[in-house]
């Protein structure tokens, strides 16, 4: 064969395996596909990203075709032993010094358009959501009309003063809730609240405030990520034009179990929606303690056994709490996830979830370093409190006083009795 | 020894030097110092900077080995998405120990060990300005990264991630974040680095100052010897501001201070900014070094001059001075608002503008040559292309709407593989074929390279191309498993795959080398009839480099003076010129004796010195003051007798000046 037929043989290979590998360019439809937008942000940045990587390829093609080409054109043979020792050309280094700049600045200028389109507030009428990345789960807060606080027996909820409580939001985890075609503004943090600082030593702050990581929100479907940061609010808006689940995960590295901290966007149609809205602000179906005069089920009994409510609000849909608020746990929908989003919602995985959350070699878990949480005080306080705690061992804890607290192992049946008034909490 | 009453200050001052010296031998005769400059004991002691370069590249090497297995138990965690074959501990360490060893215990290593070996070689000078200090270089690498490697067996390796974003790793060290000690192994190690890489980058920039031949302009230097100047200058500025922000971790995960920590006014963004403003410098840190190895030996190979030298020259410096504006295209998605965002967009992409310059400067070296495909041809034609893809991806990033879906996902992981492994590796690869016969004075098997190449091509393709898919299509970053639903396994195996055919042809150079220092084909000084000054001396490189200083009137002074150019531009041997002609070579000591070679002599202070350091920095991490006492006593006797000690004694040579 001779050498130009074995250079064309060459080039038109490369070529065609280049046109092969980006055709593959839209990926598989896994409802967590940047390349596959089913959001308005995620539409604007796939418009202004698809000619810009088209033409990128282009250049790139072009660019090894001749590295590939030259190569074999000035190959050494016994008739170019010796070349012309050209040192350069100020013209062609004029031209590919221009060209580039003109194209580059062809790129800047829809690049900062959207830049600032991306940037806008949301339109009056959107949905405003906080969002909180905690380790390793996002809680969602969102706003709501205002509601008055209901007891499980019906009753208002009043607060010290015998004040009715009221609230504008409802809190929930893993899983966002929106209606289609409306705009969502999420206000992205890394912590609840703020914390006050006086009267407290820094080590105390340190250990007191949970927000000691930053995450990243990014359901790619719908729109770009953005970061959850400590002491900052971020702004995140999105718009899903379709309905359906979308999936996402934290990224931004945030510790131990950061690889399997996942998130969804549920999409529903605006009748769905608030029908929701309005279960989520019902109170629960069964409290987390037994009334007075009552006596406490399995289940209230061992929730006051193993301190549940140290770290999870469960009476009330708008409090916010170290761990996700289990007011309303129980699935309303098909395919909801709970454990930090990685495992799917179902009775089986809920009871084995609150037995070990920390058991991920069987899949019922994630890796946690947790224990400490169950000294049962105040989410920070302790060694190691970050996460969900493994309830079926036994646990020893031995102060620097020299006292040792020893706390029982949960059965399997109170944490089915556990997992069974959660689940029937929708 | 007469006595002299000293009358005017001159004489004063020299007589304080005598007695200084008298002292200095004293103390140092209580740890004699040494003197052979062969024999396995003299690699200790020696100030030499080509073995200080061998002993670099070869430690580096080590270090590439242990990343590499590091990669492969990742990759071997991800050939499925639900995999045990890793903890999610071992993971989180796994990834932060690979971006560490490769950017700080290989990159700037084995970059320094090549800066090392060629620059003086290239500029026609004996030896770098500060020898004693560039040996000093080497130990503080090794036993910082001994240091940092240690932690596997005292407690568990970092694995907050080779950048160590606040606050995951400033967080209290016993507030469970981060748990042990890894971090502080981390924070410490790389404190230790950072200080052997500063003193390095002084150093080159005082040799390529002062200490060029006569004639040797800086516009007639070697490309490599400006690239190394230039990312000099990157390093001395960038490396104390990430030295500032370790510290500022150090502090407060372990002494109590709020820098970082948000609750009482302190900001977890300042510290990537002050990381990236290090970083990103950085990464061009380690790719112009890259960049001036292929600018070596695209022309050599193409028999051509480098088309545009001037050119070249110049974008690398400009893309120096631009390094400083882009850091923040690192925090694109972190809420700094669409000004700042907008801002760095644009600066970003005009950093890709001299970049692509050089891109078609060396299109421009090939066209027209006479090209011989060697092996370290085919690595530096494998980096225009590989380097083209990722600085066009890069270019992509830049475009920040675009990276808020790119940034933390395997599509980031593709881009910068592309440049460094494509590109640096690459380079460095090449770079190892072409002066192993200036090292070694043998030549590496050119078949067996060539097959390393492409097993090396194939498999890094494979590798990384599916990731550009696998990010986009939402796989991030760090994550110790993936979802089954997200359908990118396959992706992931075959990048799995393609690691493994990468290890397989690592393995293959290892044996090239090692099998060709001891049964490669013995070769003269200038095998590749080259063009600059390191290939006019015979091979292996005597230990005096120039037996007489070289003059120098021209780029490729070398190529010159055996070739001139006939009416047609076209080189013609010169009358008189055989290339077979070996250059004289003499023994050390005829060197000095005849030919009036003054070489440093060998010292052991700048590898107690390091010691001192690397024992206080235990101490650091393991609480232990004692074990500090000792690390600053023994730094600070190992700076003392250094400073006492003349920079050249009697020895097997030498003499004072």
């Amino acid at each position: 064969m001779s050498r130009t037929r074995r250079l064309w043989m060459l080039i038109s290979s490369t070529l065609i395996t280049a046109l092969v590998v980006t055709s593959c360019a839209t990926g598989p439809d896994n409802k967590q596909n940047s390349l596959r937008p089913e959001g308005d942000s995620a539409e604007k940045i796939m418009n202004l990203f698809s000619p810009i990587f088209w033409l990128a390829t282009v250049i790139g093609i072009a660019v090894i075709v001749a590295t590939i080409y030259v190569s074999f054109k000035f190959r050494a043979t016994d008739k170019n032993r010796s070349p012309k020792q050209i040192h350069g050309n100020s013209v062609l280094e004029i031209g590919w010094t221009i060209l580039p700049l003109i194209i580059l600045i062809g790129i800047a200028i829809p690049t900062v358009q959207t830049v600032f389109e991306l940037d806008k507030k949301a339109d009056p009428g959107a949905i405003k959501v906080q969002v909180v990345g905690k380790q390793w789960w996002w809680q969602f807060a969102v706003e709501t009309d205002s509601y008055q606080i209901l007891n499980a027996d019906g009753t208002v909820k009043t607060d010290e003063e015998g004040k009715p409580e009221t609230a504008n939001s409802v809190v929930t985890a893993n899983e966002l809730v929106v209606p289609v075609n409306r705009q969502i503004e999420l206000d992205l943090r890394a912590c609840d609240g703020e914390t006050p600082v006086v009267d407290k030593t820094v080590d105390e702050l340190k250990q007191a405030n949970p927000c000691n990581v930053i995450h990243s929100f990014w359901i790619p479907s719908l729109g770009g990520k953005v970061d959850a940061v400590p002491g900052r609010s971020n702004r995140l808006v999105l718009k899903a034009q379709n309905e359906g689940i979308f999936t996402g995960q934290c990224t931004e590295y945030c510790g131990l179990s950061h690889g399997v901290m996942r998130m969804q966007v549920r999409v529903v149609s605006e009748a769905e929606y608030s029908k929701w809205i309005e279960g989520m602000q019902k109170p629960p179906v069964q409290p987390s303690i037994a009334s007075e005069g009552q006596t406490p089920t399995p289940a209230q009994r061992a929730i006051e056994k193993f301190g549940c409510a140290n770290c999870h609000a469960m009476d009330n849909p708008a409090t916010v709490s170290y761990g996700p608020n289990l007011t309303h746990f129980g699935p309303d929908f098909e395919n909801e996830v709970l454990g930090g989003g990685s495992i799917p919602k179902t009775e089986e995985h809920t009871w084995r979830w609150v037995y070990n959350a920390t058991d991920w070699e069987n899949g019922w878990g994630i890796p946690m370093q947790a224990d400490d949480c169950r000294l049962g005080v105040a989410p920070g306080e302790g060694k190691r409190c970050v996460g969900m705690p493994n309830f079926s061992v036994p646990y020893v804890y031995k102060g620097s006083d020299g006292k040792e607290l020893k706390l029982p192992a949960m059965t399997e049946t109170e944490a089915k009795a556990i997992g069974d008034y959660l689940y029937k909490n929708k | 020894m007469t006595v002299i009453a000293p009358e005017t200050k001159l004489e004063r001052n020299i007589l304080k030097k005598d007695a200084n010296r008298i002292k200095g031998s004293a103390l140092t005769a209580l740890i004699k110092r040494p003197t052979k400059t062969t024999g396995p004991f003299s690699w200790v002691t020696s100030v030499d900077h080509k073995k200080i370069g061998i002993l670099y590249i070869a430690v580096a090497l080590l270090f590439f080995v242990a990343g590499g297995i590091e990669a492969l138990l990742i990759r071997l965690q991800l050939f499925s998405p639900n995999s045990s074959v890793l903890t999610a501990v071992q993971y989180n360490q796994m990834f932060t120990m690979h971006g560490t060893t490769m950017v700080f215990l290989v990159g700037m290593p084995i970059i320094a060990g090549f800066g090392n070996y060629l620059i003086p070689l290239m500029i026609g000078a004996r030896d770098v300005a500060f020898p004693r200090l560039n040996m000093f270089g080497f130990w503080v690498f090794l036993f910082g990264g001994v240091f940092i490697y240690s932690s596997f067996f005292l407690g568990g390796a970092p694995d907050g991630g080779w950048f160590g974003y606040t606050p995951l790793t400033s967080s209290p060290y016993d507030s469970g974040i981060l748990p042990g000690n890894g971090t502080n192994f981390w924070a410490i190690g790389l404190l230790l680095l950072a200080v052997g890489s500063t003193t390095s980058a002084l150093n080159f920039i005082v040799t390529v100052t002062n200490m060029r031949a006569p004639g040797m302009k800086l516009m007639r230097m070697p490309v490599f010897v400006w690239m190394m100047t230039i990312i000099s200058f990157l390093t001395v500025f960038a490396l104390p501001v990430f030295s500032a922000a370790l510290i500022m971790v150090f502090f407060d995960r372990n002494f109590g201070t709020t820098f970082f920590f948000s609750a009482t006014g302190g900001d977890p963004l300042l510290y990537q900014h002050m990381f990236w403003i290090f970083g990103h410098p950085e990464v061009y840190i380690l790719i112009l070094p890259g960049m001036g190895i292929v600018s070596e030996i695209l022309p050599v190979f193409s028999r051509k001059p480098l088309f545009g030298y001037s050119v070249i020259v110049f974008s690398g410096i400009a893309i120096g001075f631009v390094s400083w504006g882009v850091w923040a295209h690192h925090m694109f998605a972190s809420g700094l608002g669409p000004v700042a965002v907008s801002a760095f967009s644009v600066s970003t992409m005009l950093v890709g503008v001299p970049t692509g310059v050089k891109i078609f400067n060396w299109l421009g070296t090939l066209w027209g040559g006479s090209i011989k495909f060697t092996s370290a041809m085919l690595y530096s034609v494998g980096f225009i292309a590989m380097f083209t893809i990722g600085g066009l991806s890069g270019v992509t990033h830049a475009v920040s709407p675009a990276d808020t879906q790119q940034t933390d996902t395997y599509y980031i992981i593709a881009h910068f593989h592309y440049v460094l492994f494509g590109g640096l590796v690459f380079a460095l690869f090449g770079g190892v074929h072409y002066w192993f016969p200036k090292v070694f004075g043998r030549m590496m098997s050119e078949k067996l390279g060539k097959i390393t190449f492409w097993i090396i091509f194939v498999g890094f393709n494979l590798t990384f191309a599916p990731m550009h898919l696998s990010g986009l299509a939402g796989q991030a970053r760090r994550t110790w498993r993936y979802q089954e639903e997200l359908g990118v396994t396959f992706l992931n195996q075959m990048a799995t795959v393609g690691a493994f055919l990468i290890a397989f042809g690592v393995l293959l150079l290892v044996i090239n080398i090692v099998k060709s220092k001891f049964k490669g084909e013995v070769t003269g000084s200038d095998p590749w009839d080259a063009r600059t000054l390191e290939w006019s001396i015979p091979s292996p490189a005597p230990e005096y480099n120039f037996l007489e200083v070289p003059r120098v009137s021209s780029v490729d002074d070398f190529w010159h003076k055996k070739y001139e150019e006939d009416p047609d531009g076209r080189s013609i041997l010169r009358d008189g010129v055989d290339l077979k002609e070996e250059p004289l070579r003499v023994t050390t000591e005829e060197a000095v004796s005849k030919y009036g070679v003054h070489l440093p002599s060998p010292s052991i202070w700048p590898m107690i010195v390091p010691l001192g350091m690397t024992i206080g920095a235990y101490g650091l991490v393991l609480f232990n003051w004692y074990t500090c006492a000792i690390g600053v006593a023994v730094t600070a006797a190992g700076l003392i007798g250094w400073a006492i000690e003349p920079d050249t004694e009697n020895a097997e040579h030498g003499g004072a000046h």
